[in-house]
């Protein structure tokens, strides 16, 4: 008995001792995944560090929201407990330039990445130009939020309905529903740049543009010559969304020029 | 003769008890075993997953079976064929109970350090570390906010869970030795006797929390309520106390029957 026992405690102590030698894919990941506060608040993340970004009215990159959350803690937290004791959570955006970091207070901040601190900032501090149109969705299926650019027709059929048609003014107090609403855009090119104009909604077929950044809401409806410009449009979202079941009670004013 | 009894005692549950721990600790070796391998496939995440299952039904296992293995020592040493010989030794009734308590005890302390031994087996390596590291620091912060009362509230809650399991083994000793009572179905009758008992307590338990509930304004709850919130680390220490206190009370309570049993009322088959 005190022989096995012995052989035993010797072979366990030999397997522990080269077990030792073995690294741990999760673990690595999870170091990836915990960055530091440095002293001035910027972020030290797997070596690389990243600077907090003054704020912006237009500065929005998107957030690569598929991949996992980012913790961020004060030095010395072990990174098992990475999560329980950061102060909030943070994504990539998809080239891993930028960190858009959310607090437990709400506050949420773009950190960029110390190198390509001083070229942003410079294009921040540039006027805003709009390029296009977009609008933001979630993608069910690989779980993050996406950004369609809207292609040149579609940008122009835009363009010439907010432009072109007479808008009907609504009262304030109305409240209108449709199958979909897509609150749309002006960007640049690279789209990080954005500014919310007004939203494209759509019920049964019909769509128009409704611009509430005014006195009053503005109802534009779109003629049917563009109406498959607009499907088109909505097509990504929709497919992404799924059905929102809501009426539309607008109904008898709608289409009015 | 106590000594000798004692050594005896253990060494018939190390009999059975060692080779289950050694099969756990070899499939936690293997469990860690298999992380040499790691890699991003469906292959290694199925082998992987089914190493991690396996090592943890073996710790239930182990611990299914120290319990199994004390209840069976107690009743077949005791109040089987092996009794005639186990009364005719010169050891009181007392002196049996407490031995085979003691044995019981001790193998369970040594299940759980060696479930313990076989978690930092398959962990070893940088886990453990980290493992290590988060301890560290959540002691550091808990000595930070606490101070010493850390401390005692550790021993406290050691002797309060060792305090448990004496506790508990004694009631299956208290249910063996009335279900022994019986001629026949000895063993369903200790079963019969822990379900009663087990609803009585429930019963009891339902019955104070229902009465709790109906006088709730008459009882100064409030009060006490205050007083919890303004000296949380002595409400922490009575609460820890008390239930070393009730443990206590009933383990006596339990010893007596099994005392009381084998001293007069001794059925052996």
């Amino acid at each position: 008995m005190k022989k096995i026992l012995r052989i035993t405690s010797l072979i366990l102590a030999i397997v522990l001792c080269c077990l030792g030698l073995v690294s741990c894919n999760a673990l690595d990941d999870m170091r990836r995944h915990h960055g530091n506060w440095t002293d001035d608040r910027d972020i030290l993340l797997d070596g690389v560090k990243y600077v907090k970004l003054p704020p912006n009215d237009y500065f929005s990159p998107l957030p690569d929201t598929s991949d996992n959350v980012i913790s961020v803690t004060e030095e010395g937290v072990p990174v098992l407990l990475s999560s329980m004791f950061s102060d909030g959570y943070g994504y990539f955006t998809e080239d891993k330039a930028l960190i858009y970091f959310v607090t437990y207070t709400d506050d949420s901040w773009y950190y960029c990445r110390e190198d390509l601190y001083e070229v942003t900032v410079a294009r921040m501090n540039s006027e805003f130009i709009a390029e296009g149109y977009c609008y933001n969705y979630y993608d069910y299926e690989e779980e993050t939020d996406k950004i369609y650019y809207l292609t040149m027709d579609e940008a122009e059929a835009v363009a010439e309905v907010k432009n072109t048609v007479k808008p009907t003014e609504i009262p304030a107090s109305t409240e209108i529903y449709y199958d979909y609403t897509i609150y749309l855009y002006e960007c640049t090119a690279d789209l990080n740049f954005k500014k919310e104009v007004f939203e494209l909604c759509s019920n049964d077929g019909r769509y128009c543009i409704v611009d509430n950044y005014g006195s009053a809401p503005l109802v534009y409806p779109v003629p049917d010559e563009y109406s498959s410009v607009f499907e088109s449009i909505f097509k990504e979202y929709i497919n992404a969304e799924g059905y929102w079941d809501e009426e539309f009670y607008y109904e008898d004013e709608f289409g009015v020029a | 003769m106590v000594g000798k009894l004692f050594k005896y005692e253990f060494a018939s549950y190390l009999r059975t008890w060692l080779p289950v721990q050694i099969i756990m600790l070899g499939i936690a070796a293997l469990g860690r075993f298999v992380q040499f391998f790691e890699a991003d496939t469906t292959v290694y995440k199925i082998i992987f997953g089914s190493s991690v299952v396996v090592y943890a039904l073996s710790i239930i296992v182990s611990f299914v079976l120290t319990g199994i293995l004390c209840i069976v020592r107690f009743y077949k040493n005791l109040f089987t064929g092996e009794g005639y010989l186990s009364f005719t030794l010169p050891v009181t009734p007392a002196q049996h109970i407490l031995i085979k308590l003691l044995a019981t005890v001790a193998v369970e302390i040594g299940t759980f350090i060696v479930a313990l031994t076989s978690v930092c087996i398959i962990t070893s390596g940088e886990l453990f570390n980290e493992i290590l590291k988060a301890i560290a620091y959540l002691t550091n912060m808990a000595t930070d906010i606490l101070g010493t009362h850390l401390v005692l509230y550790v021993i406290e809650f050691i002797f309060m869970l060792i305090m448990a399991s004496v506790c508990g083994t004694l009631l299956i000793y208290g249910c063996i030795s009335i279900g022994q009572t019986f001629n026949k179905s000895r063993v369903g009758w200790a079963v019969g006797v822990y379900f009663i008992y087990y609803m009585i307590c429930q019963i009891a338990g339902t019955v104070f929390a229902t009465v709790i509930t109906l006088f709730y304004d008459k009882l100064p709850l409030n009060n006490i309520l205050e007083w919890i919130e303004a000296n949380p680390n002595a409400a922490i220490h009575i609460f820890l106390c008390s239930f070393i206190v009730i443990y206590l009370i009933t383990a006596v309570i339990y010893y007596a029957v099994s005392y009381f049993i084998i001293k007069r009322k001794l059925n052996l088959e």
